[in-house]
């Protein structure tokens, strides 16, 4: 899959680009999210993970530019953060067109389980999307 | 009944009116057709009396005429033409002395005047008289030869023939007299000389007939002849024997006889009684027929008359006047009984006394009728509104009185005329004046005067209440004794008709422990200037404290939501690189020392995050900040959340693990990801005080009420009863030995009882040492 990870932390850009990368996935990677939208207007991506707490530009306003865009649908965001975003404020963004969200610190394993499903969507295009 | 006669009653003007209208309409009436009877009778009386007298009068000189004509055919006739002529120039009559001779000397003579005489039924006596007045020849032989005595003993002049009444032995009789005339000469000329004259006796039957008829002459009518020498020489109805003996001097008598004229009129007859007489003159033949009838008769039915209708106008008047009195009483019955309620309701109007009521009770249907229900109706609603106010005057006088009362008991009240002397005070003005009502009444109030106020300030109040106006201040008094005493006074002018003020009345309270108290407050308040403004100073460090302290708590929490994303950011890549060592498909295969170094690193990472979690929790606990968000929640989903993540750790320890929710299906409203933080803590610790082989944990949910219940169940060493007070408290661990051992900060349970509590549930254990504990958490299904 084509996979963009926007945060601001190289730790972080490194660690998903090295491994995504090893077990057979296309990563780009920016570290702010003005970036971040060169890339989405160029070219379309199967996920997007995106951390919210960014200096600047924060994954929220990544989301509304997205949203006026109406590249959400296109582009399946996946918020990535340590923010102690509420629920409530999650199943909000969700409602507006994000994907899903995923707590950091986050397991191998919950990253591996995620790709699945991002997968999925990628061989059910007509399906309806799911709302976790 | 006494009040009839004024004319103030109706009653009397109604009977009045009424007899007024019946009399007069009664006099009027009877007026009118008395004067109409009168004149109508008169006009009978008139004609009657008058075709009586005229008739009878010409009736009787026409029959004298007939006579006078029957003897003057005798008169011009030849025998006794011859008779007078040829026994007047006998000379032999001087000397026969008696009848015997006579009647054989004129044997002839006497046979020829029976002869002439014969037919004549009615000749009494017939004589024929000489120029000289002697009798020559008469039927009464008797009076041959003798001298006529009677009337009209002229010498054989003209005699002109005439009929006179007579009485002879005791009759009446009429004689005529008529000349006996020769021709003288020859027939050529027609002049007759008297040669003697023929006196004929008559009887009176025919005239009596005429005048003895007394019908249409009613009960004392009566028509007779009076001579020349006013002597009746008919018979008179009343009078016996009054022919020839009654004198009759009366009116119509001596209009006939010295003036020739007739008159009808009322006069005296001669039994000297009014009578109503007509008369019929003929002076020619010396006679006067009186027609009379007594006025009594004929006016008597007209004075009848005129007594009748008096008596029957008085009667009628009567009975109006009875009639218009029982009317008058019915109509003023009613009206009198008005006057009279409306008397009683006027005097208890003004008596304020209780008031009998009843009804005017008038049936009419009329006006009256009505008049009396509409004024019942006024009444009614007079005495209504008369109670009523009296009620309220009482009311309002009590009232007054009580206010009155009050008043005195508690204000000092004194009145002053418009002269500034005091007219009135109550007993409190003496109480606090100290002088008496006698030293007060009459003086000016400047007596209880203490010169605190200046005299501007009575300036003042007197200019105010001069205009009328009312006055409101505070004066110190001083009291005869010569302590001072502080009054408010409100002054009240009361103005008469033309706006002055006749009056003053002031109301005064006490209030000099009110002033004594000011005063003592104002100095105190002076003291208490100083502290109050330490207070004040403190308040505002006060102040100035908390807004530090929040300040300071702001910047708790935004340290706080930056902390712990920059605590775990770190984290991240390191159990993330962890992680990819760990999966040989991304970084190729480690040996068994290098995973298990690997592991170690990740788990502790692991650790360290849970520990900063909780950490930062707790803070939010302290700060009020912990955030919650409902959501419909299912309890299988939770579980097998649970389930997912726990299973490999648990499974690693070797735990035996159990989770269950009975019944399936359960639902509430409360944050998912806090129960999972929940259970999650108390799973943790389970997991830290489990045996190491023989571990058992099991974690249920059940319904109870509204509430959900979930339970962590162990089967570790159990909690003391001791140390169950501090067991949800922060940083509180059992056995702080223990704490090296089992690693943590001690905030889990502290946290979870916030996390409950904030959903609005309760949390607690049931344990007992050596049997394990059972955590126990209820949430509400609904918020």
């Amino acid at each position: 899959m084509k996979l963009l990870v926007i945060d601001d932390s190289p730790d972080i850009t490194d660690l998903f680009v090295k491994v995504l990368t090893t077990i057979g996935h296309e990563v780009a990677a920016t570290d702010n999210g003005k970036d971040g939208l060169d890339l989405l207007n160029r070219q379309k991506f199967d996920a997007v993970f995106l951390d919210i707490a960014m200096p600047n530009f924060s994954g929220l306003d990544v989301i509304e530019n997205l949203l006026k865009n109406k590249k959400l649908k296109d582009n399946p965001v996946v918020l990535f953060t340590a923010s102690s975003i509420t629920d409530i404020e999650v199943k909000d963004l969700i409602r507006k067109g994000v994907h899903s969200c995923i707590r950091k610190p986050v397991g191998i394993e919950t990253l591996f389980e995620k790709l699945e499903e991002l997968g999925n969507i990628q061989y059910e295009e007509n399906a309806t999307r799911k709302l976790s | 009944m006494a009040k009839f006669i004024f004319l103030r009653s109706i009653n009397s003007k109604i009977i009045a009116v009424s007899l007024l209208l019946s009399l007069g309409t009664l006099i009027t009436v009877s007026s009118i057709s008395f004067i109409a009877a009168d004149n109508l009778l008169k006009e009978r009386v008139e004609d009657q009396l008058t075709s009586e007298s005229t008739g009878r009068g010409t009736a009787i000189r026409s029959l004298m005429e007939t006579r006078i004509q029957q003897i003057s055919l005798l008169g011009i006739n030849d025998v006794i033409e011859n008779i007078v002529s040829r026994l007047q120039q006998n000379e032999t009559i001087n000397n026969m002395r008696n009848q015997t001779a006579y009647q054989t000397e004129f044997e002839n003579e006497i046979k020829s005047f029976q002869k002439v005489l014969g037919g004549s039924a009615n000749l009494e006596n017939v004589k024929l008289v000489g120029t000289d007045g002697k009798i020559l020849l008469s039927t009464d032989h008797s009076e041959n030869g003798r001298v006529y005595s009677g009337m009209n003993t002229s010498t054989g002049k003209s005699v002109t023939p005439n009929v006179h009444f007579d009485s002879i032995d005791n009759k009446r009789k009429t004689i005529v007299t008529v000349p006996v005339l020769q021709m003288s000469g020859n027939n050529k000329t027609s002049s007759r000389t008297p040669i003697g004259k023929i006196v004929a006796t008559m009887d009176t039957k025919p005239f009596d007939e005429i005048l003895l008829n007394r019908k249409g002459l009613g009960r004392t009518g009566e028509v007779y002849l009076v001579n020349q020498n006013k002597k009746m020489i008919t018979d008179s109805r009343f009078i016996e024997n009054a022919a020839f003996h009654q004198t009759v001097d009366t009116l119509p008598v001596r209009d006939c006889f010295e003036k020739g004229e007739e008159i009808h009129a009322i006069y005296n007859d001669y039994r000297n009684i009014p009578i109503v007489g007509f008369s019929y003159c003929a002076k020619d033949l010396g006679l006067v027929l009186l027609a009379e009838i007594d006025e009594a008769e004929i006016f008597g039915p007209i004075t009848q008359l005129k007594n009748e209708i008096i008596v029957a106008s008085i009667a009628i008047s009567a009975i109006v006047v009875a009639i218009a009195f029982y009317v008058s009483k019915t109509i003023s019955k009613p009206i009198i009984r008005l006057r009279d309620e409306a008397d009683r309701v006027t005097k208890s109007i003004k008596s304020i006394k209780p008031y009998e009521d009843y009804k005017v009770e008038i049936k009419s249907n009329d006006e009256i009728g009505h008049l009396a229900a509409q004024f019942d109706k006024m009444r009614k609603s007079v005495l209504e509104t008369n109670m009523n106010l009296n009620m309220l005057v009482k009311e309002r006088t009590k009232e007054l009185t009580d206010m009155t009362n009050a008043l005195d008991a508690t204000a000092i009240v004194l009145v002053t005329d418009r002269n500034e002397r005091i007219t009135k005070i109550n007993k409190k003005f003496t109480e606090i004046s100290k002088y008496s009502e006698g030293e007060l009444i009459g003086q000016n109030p400047r007596i209880v005067n203490s010169g605190y106020q200046p005299a501007s300030f009575f300036e003042q109040m007197r200019k105010t209440i001069m205009s009328g106006r009312l006055f409101e201040g505070e004066i110190r008094n001083r009291s005869k004794d010569g302590y001072y005493y502080w009054v408010k006074t409100t002054i009240v002018p009361f103005l008469d008709e033309s706006g002055l003020p006749k009056q003053y009345i002031a109301i005064q309270n006490d209030i000099t422990d009110l002033k004594n108290f000011e005063y003592e407050l104002q100095e105190a308040l002076k003291r208490d200037k100083e502290s109050s403004e330490i207070i004040k100073r403190q308040v505002e460090e006060l102040r100035r404290t908390n807004a530090e302290l929040r300040r300071k708590d702001k910047l708790k929490e935004e340290f706080l939501s930056m902390t712990s994303h920059e605590l775990k950011t770190p984290l991240t890549p390191i159990i993330g690189w962890c992680g990819a060592l760990r999966t040989p498909r991304v970084l190729g295969e480690l040996s068994s020392k290098q995973l298990t170094a690997v592991e170690t690193i990740e788990s502790n990472a692991i650790k360290l995050e849970r520990l900063i979690s909780d950490m930062l929790d707790a803070q939010k606990l302290d700060l009020d900040e912990l955030k919650f968000s409902f959501a419909n929640v299912e309890v299988d989903n939770l579980f097998n959340k649970t389930k997912k993540d726990f299973e490999p750790l648990l499974k690693e320890k070797n735990i035996q693990f159990v989770i269950r929710a009975e019944p399936r299906g359960m639902k509430l409203k409360s944050d998912e990801s806090r129960i999972i933080q929940v259970i999650s803590a108390l799973l943790y610790n389970s997991i830290d005080f489990v045996p190491k082989n023989d571990g058992r944990i099991e974690i249920t949910a059940e319904h109870k009420d509204n509430n959900i219940i979930f339970c962590v169940k162990d089967n570790g060493p159990g909690i003391p009863k001791n140390k169950l007070e501090f067991l949800f408290k922060k940083f509180y661990q059992v056995d702080t030995s223990l704490t090296r051992k089992h690693g943590g900060t001690g905030l889990g349970l502290a946290i979870s009882k916030g996390i409950v509590t904030g959903l609005g549930g309760k949390i607690w254990v049931e344990t007992e040492v050596g049997k394990g504990s059972n955590f126990y958490f209820s949430l509400p299904k609904d918020d």
